[in-house]
């Protein structure tokens, strides 16, 4: 089964190395949107059938906390698994995104690898 | 004073040019007992132009991080980045500096401390000639050179004094 992913983070140049690593770790992606903040990643869910949110924590307009805050409210969008992927390390502000529902945590830098073992374990299918 | 911010500065600087961009930077270390840094360190850019990425940081310690790289390396690491063989445009290179600031910045504190919460603000990136950049206001408390490929790469970690 392919995943329809969506990537959130300001920086687009980062979005497209997500996307590279997702590639190259063998994930199995169907179809790929991207938004650059909270309130557009919003806006794709809308119309677009998402089965996995990779976002990043700090960006303008709608940032990653207030994001993940939204979807847990919306009956629609609160099943959907949801991976940071941010430069933040901090246990404590950890915690606290797990507690919101957040399933997996990678911190930047990272390799594809990485990734791969983090959507491994949410979506419990093994990849090539 | 400031050891425990170049020991973390440092681990982190090398640890994402490696891990994101391939690229292997080797620290010009200083005199012994200088365990600081040398905030008074020359930025001596072996490049014309220049980018100069500011990033905030605000916590249990407030002040930026800054970073100076050569442009053509520059365009390499975004290559690299990117894992394009062909060009990449300006906008992309700046883009790349601003997101390479933010990770040091981040991983820096993660290294510094795994309990306390820093906010990091929004990276700023420039294209400088040389001259230019020398002539921003670059107060500094640790200032790091590393070397790759014949290039001087600069960081840079000014704590405000009220932090």
């Amino acid at each position: 089964m392919a995943y329809n992913v969506l990537i959130v983070d300001d920086s687009q140049t980062m979005r497209k190395v997500i996307l590279k690593a997702l590639t190259i770790s063998g994930f199995d992606m169907g179809a790929y949107f991207e938004a650059g903040n909270g309130e557009e990643a919003l806006t794709v869910l809308n119309s677009q059938w998402v089965d996995l949110i990779l976002t990043d924590l700090n960006m303008p307009v709608m940032n990653g906390l207030e994001l993940i805050q939204r979807l847990k409210e919306n009956p629609t969008y609160q099943a959907i698994p949801v991976v940071l992927i941010t430069t933040e390390g901090s246990e404590t502000r950890l915690q606290e995104l797990f507690a919101l529902g957040v399933k997996e945590y990678i911190q930047k830098p990272f390799h594809p690898e990485m990734l791969r073992d983090a959507l491994t374990r949410i979506m419990e299918k093994p990849y090539v | 004073m400031y050891d425990d911010f170049r020991k973390a500065a440092v681990s982190a600087t090398l640890n994402i040019f490696e891990t994101m961009f391939f690229t292997f930077l080797e620290l010009n270390d200083f005199p012994e007992g200088d365990a600081s840094g040398q905030p008074g360190l020359t930025l001596e850019m072996s490049s014309a132009m220049v980018l100069r990425s500011e990033i905030p940081f605000s916590g249990n310690r407030n002040g930026v991080l800054r970073l100076f790289l050569p442009y053509d390396l520059s365009e390499s690491l975004a290559m690299n980045f990117l894992g394009f063989e062909d060009e990449v445009t300006e906008a992309q290179i700046l883009d790349m500096a601003s997101e390479l600031s933010n990770m040091i910045c981040g991983n820096l504190f993660s290294l510094l401390d795994k309990t306390a919460v820093f906010i990091l603000g929004s990276p700023l990136t420039e294209k400088l000639t040389s001259q230019e950049a020398m002539e921003r206001p670059n107060e500094a408390d640790i200032t790091l050179n590393f070397q790759t490929e014949g290039q001087s790469v600069f960081l840079q970690l000014h704590l405000h004094p009220s932090s």
